[in-house]
């Protein structure tokens, strides 16, 4: 409505786009779906589009975990995602994206005070409209495509970007979130460090980091496994300090519910074992409550620190709705039997954000507590701008960033809905280039080689660039504007040596010809896929490739034409991968 | 395990030649201080065109080059880092007399860990003593050839309990969540050059924030003997061109600020290859460092080899080192056996890596300088560890350093007694700030003035808000 030229407005297009997309999942919906169990309908589409207050009487319709389609031929179907919720563990919240009911479960006790209002209206967002929400309209090209690819994946795989580019930015942001079967495709790990064929993720170091990283270069939803990098990064929840088999199951937790309600995921969150250990939840008293996850939950998590949401008061309070946690251990079972202990359980009335529009009185548990974060007029505003920061470097314009949280908000807190919006914002293709983080440089370079998982020295290799996946540096997870180094610089170029010694050229594949600089770049590229690279860096590999063997001295030590040019050759495919410009993207 | 959790609580890392970035990833721009994210990078930007502005790619003389403007051998700092907040009353034990009562009621457990009959008491202050682990330090101590400054009570007022807070603060030498540069940082915008990354260098794979510069860049290496290029199948005079092209990407802005960073990295990266390649053929420490495996062990090997390198007789124009010290020190629960051990592996390799300057003959230059983001909280907790505290435990120590104290050891005695030692949440004072001591090594060690690099320093003598101890 308001863009420039002849930008589509979200209200319009996009809107009717999506409500086709809706629809058709509703109706799909409907026949899938048990009755409600109350007697009311089911909300039709203009039901939904009805302010809440002035709509029939009717049941929100379940929205539901993305379904696992058989395999295509050929294609090796993904390893089943680990259950979210550990079988000894009770399962407090629903492990299912938005819960059709908004009102909150059960607590020991009904929470006072005022009651939040919210919507939990998961498909309403596509009539919603959302003046503000700009849709990329410039070429989708090749370039466009592969910046896609690696924004909300790790890069193309050879000749991906060019069939990516003639879909247009829409249907591609639409291919993404809706990959269908979900397969690894591409060369399975090899290597003797692999125990009995597989990684061995609960009993090998760094096997977490491999199998992650395997699932990055060959899952055919790389969403998904970008979405699940967020997270990992969101929560920062670690090995060092969490014994494997949580790690695993919390990053599982976070791969099998990314798409939903990030309240939900919230809840999810607070009792899964994995964090109730990472910050100490488990042990937590009403006698000596810890504070460590409610100042987590609120400082990095979902409301951000110094900008005035929250205060220490808000954070003690608050860790007396955490109470009550426990686990118990052995030597064999290590970890087991998560629950709420009544008795450990601080019953008092709590008061946070006292004061404030944001304030909520009464007997605040784990749930009801996570919702009063959430409900936090501030809460918004974070989770767009961390959101955003994953996908765009710089910060959205103020109207973007208004019309995102209100989609966020209208979405029932819906985590795929904003991405959706973020992925098909101009600012992404028009704007500033980003740094890969180590794992997406290294797994795009894999993609484009086509090279699998064939060694374990991608641990310390990633490690020494700056990302052990399972180990996040600390519970604000890794810093993402400080990837690049003299450090991390090295490291990253060990990777990409490793990635293309294999395909290095040798002087007897150069007796008796020739090669132009034209051939050299080409053979270079292609390679590696043939990716997409910058002018400079383009200009920087033809000015190796012009290079010629006459003037060449005996110091060189190339001795013939021939090895003077698989030299070059191969000093061309080292910087096609480790020039500075294939960094960012 | 005894990390509740992770090991690193970096508030933000740096930038080679831009400063810190945002607080956090996505982090909304902190309270009043009016710095949007957007214009964070936008200010990255303008940093480093003004790095290429000053006609950076630099050919391979550039060693010589600085060394000339040198003048002679730099003075250096080295900063250790000691991560998740040290236990100060362990490291320097309150076992006096005149605070057993409230030792033993606060601290019934932890107490028992200490091994009495190991301690040493501390001759400046009798009423603390060495932890046995700490031994490495207090040999230092009475070691006539160095000195050793101790502030047993040192932090700063209104006291921040975040890790990632308060160590943002020791980093960027200010109480302000939104600086974006380090205090050694600022100090190497000062003095330092656009061509010569190797005057602050991080032992580690990620830049201390400590040394985030404005302006100027900075290096980060994990291992000094192999910070090297290859070429996959390849030699000669090739790769050579392909380093100088590596090394020219990085005078061409494109306006895009991450993808320039990376650029002024790469450069960075051709220009240290040089540098190390002198270090490489440094010899190995003749002294004996602990045999543990431990990065900060072989760090501080590597920072000796890096101070005692000569290239045509001059050493490196190193100003500035970071490491960080053995361990985690985040003793929620379960303080023993880790803190002992960190402890032990941090303080021999302390006292093993004087003993190596000296054997090299460069103790004369350095200072050293030991930090914790905070200390922890005298009441233990009911897990055999104890909680995020106030005021802890720096030293500085160097071979002209002054031995002795820098503010005293305020005691244990409760809020709202006679001589409280404990503030009202029951968490240590402070008796020393700081930004004081950061302002002393500039002022007498360093030879600049603090104020422009310290915030709120003032100007030399005595005009400043903080007071400067007397460290030389």
């Amino acid at each position: 409505m308001h863009q420039r030229g002849k930008a589509p407005s979200f209200a319009a297009d996009v809107v009717e786009e999506m409500s086709t997309e809706t629809a058709a999942r509703m109706a799909k919906k409907k026949r899938t779906q048990r009755k409600p169990s109350k007697k009311l309908p089911v909300c039709t589409k203009r039901d939904l589009r009805t302010p809440k207050r002035k709509r029939r009487k009717c049941t929100p319709p379940k929205s539901k975990a993305v379904p696992q389609r058989p395999s295509p031929a050929g294609a090796v179907a993904a390893p089943p995602v680990a259950a979210p919720t550990p079988s000894a563990f009770p399962t407090p919240f629903p492990t299912a994206a938005p819960a059709p009911n908004p009102s909150p479960a059960p607590s020991p006790s009904p929470v006072a005070g005022p009651t939040p209002v919210r919507s939990v209206e998961p498909d309403a967002v596509a009539t919603a409209p959302h003046v503000g929400l700009a849709v990329y309209s410039g070429p989708f090209q090749e370039a466009q495509a592969q910046r896609l690819l690696f924004r909300a994946g790790f890069g193309p795989r050879p000749g991906q970007a060019a069939a990516l580019a003639g879909l247009g930015v829409r249907e591609a942001v639409s291919r993404l979130l809706n990959p269908g079967a979900t397969a690894l495709e591409g060369p399975a790990p090899t290597g003797g460090y692999l125990v009995g064929g597989q990684f061995a993720p609960y009993d090998k170091w760094g096997h977490i980091h491999l199998e992650m990283l395997d699932r990055m270069v060959r899952s055919t939803d790389s969403l998904t496994e970008r979405m699940t990098l967020v997270l990992h990064d969101w929560f920062g929840v670690s090995r060092a300090a969490v014994e494997a088999k949580l790690t695993i199951e919390h990053i599982a937790l976070l791969r099998a519910n990314w798409r939903g309600s990030f309240r939900t995921l919230l809840k999810q969150v607070t009792v899964d074992p994995g964090m109730l250990v990472f910050l100490g939840g488990s042990g937590s008293s009403k006698w000596a409550p810890n504070e460590n996850y409610a100042r987590e939950l609120m400082e990095l998590y979902a409301l951000g620190a110094d900008r005035g949401a929250y205060s220490e008061t808000d954070v003690r309070q608050l860790a007396r709705a955490f109470t009550g946690w426990r686990h118990d251990w052995s030597e064999a079972l290590r970890y087991y039997n998560f629950r709420l202990d009544p008795n450990r359980f601080d019953t008092g009335t709590k008061t946070v954000f006292a004061g404030t529009a944001a304030e909520r009185r009464g007997n605040l548990n784990a749930e009801s507590a996570v919702d009063a974060v959430v409900d936090h007029p501030m809460h918004p505003s974070f989770v767009v701008r961390k959101m955003w920061s994953y996908f765009i470097p710089t910060e959205p314009a103020a109207e973007t960033q208004q019309a995102l949280e209100a989609l966020y908000r209208a979405s029932g807190e819906r985590l795929d809905r904003l991405v959706e919006a973020i992925l098909l914002h101009p600012d992404l293709y028009q704007g500033a280039a980003m740094t890969k983080p180590p794992v997406v440089y290294v797994a795009g370079l894999m993609r484009g080689v086509g090279a699998g998982i064939t060694t374990d020295a991608w641990i310390w290799r990633c490690e020494l660039a700056g990302q052990h996946l399972g180990m996040p540096p600390s519970v604000a997870g890794w810093n993402d504007r400080a990837w690049m180094n003299t450090s991390s610089f090295s490291a990253r170029w060990g990777m990409a040596h490793e990635l293309i010694k294999p395909k290095t050229a040798a002087a007897a594949a150069y007796t008796g010809k020739t090669e132009t600089a034209d051939q050299a770049l080409t053979a270079a590229l292609s390679a590696w896929g043939n990716p997409v690279v910058s002018a400079d860096h383009l200009a920087m590999l033809t000015r190796i490739a012009s290079r010629t063997w006459i003037g060449r001295t005996a110091g060189d030590n190339y001795g013939s034409q021939a090895s003077f040019l698989a030299n070059r050759q191969n000093v061309l495919l080292q910087l096609v991968g480790s020039a500075p410009d294939a960094h960012v993207c | 395990m005894n990390q509740r959790h992770c090991t690193d609580y970096a508030r933000s890392h740096a930038k080679a030649g831009v400063g810190l970035p945002a607080i956090e990833p996505g982090m909304p721009a902190p309270a009043g201080t009016g710095l949007s994210r957007r214009s964070m990078m936008l200010r990255s930007l303008g940093l480093g065109m003004a790095v290429y502005g000053a006609g950076a790619a630099k050919s391979v003389d550039h060693v010589e080059a600085a060394i000339n403007d040198a003048l002679g051998q730099h003075k250096v700092v080295v900063s250790v880092f000691v991560d998740g907040g040290w236990d100060a009353l362990s490291v320097l034990a309150p076992l006096g007399s005149a605070h057993e009562a409230r030792l033993t009621t606060l601290r019934p457990n932890l107490l028992g860990t200490i091994n009495r009959a190991q301690t040493s008491v501390f001759a400046a202050d009798p009423s603390l003593s060495w932890h046995p682990a700490a031994a490495g330090l207090r040999d230092l101590w009475n070691d006539p050839s160095v000195g050793v400054a101790v502030a047993p009570a040192v932090g700063y007022a209104s006291p921040n309990y975040s890790h990632f807070t308060s160590r943002h603060f020791w980093e960027v030498g200010s109480l302000d969540v939104g600086a974006s540069t380090g205090w050694m940082g600022r100090y190497l915008d000062r003095v330092g050059r656009s061509d010569v990354p190797i005057q602050g260098v991080t032992i580690g794979g990620t830049l201390s924030p400590t040394m985030a510069t404005g302006s100027v860049p900075v290096a980060a290496v994990s291992d000094v003997d192999n910070y090297k290029y290859w070429y996959p199948n390849a030699w000669g005079s090739l790769t050579t061109e392909a380093m100088a092209e590596l090394r020219a990407v990085g005078s061409r802005a494109s306006g895009d600020a991450e993808r320039d960073v990376a650029r002024m990295v790469s450069q960075a990266s051709m220009t240290l290859v040089d540098d190390l390649g002198a270090t490489a053929a440094v010899p190995q420490p003749t002294v004996a460092y602990p045999a543990d495996k431990s990065a900060f062990v072989d760090g501080l090997k590597d920072a000796a080899r890096l101070l005692g390198t000569r290239v045509g007789g001059n050493a490196l124009p190193v100003r500035c080192l970071a490491l960080r010290a053995h361990g985690g020190y985040d003793t929620h629960s379960g303080q023993e056996p880790s803190f002992s051990t960190n402890l032990r592996i941090t303080a021999e390799g302390i006292k093993a890596f004087w003993a190596d300057l000296q054997a090299r003959g460069e103790d004369d230059r350095v200072v050293m300088l030991v930090w914790s983001e905070f200390g922890r909280r005298p009441q233990e907790n009911g897990s055999a560890g104890c909680d995020h505290g106030a005021a802890g435990t720096a030293m500085v120590i160097g071979k002209t350093v002054k031995q002795g104290m820098i503010g005293e050891f305020p005691g244990l005695k409760a809020y709202g007694t006679v001589g409280a030692g404990l503030m009202q949440d029951g968490n240590v004072r402070a008796t020393s700030d700081f930004r004081g001591i950061y302002s002393a090594l500039l002022e007498q060690w360093l030879g600049t003035e603090a104020d422009g690099i310290i915030p709120g320093a003032g100007a030399r003598p005595g005009a400043g808000a903080f007071a400067r101890p007397a460290l030389l």
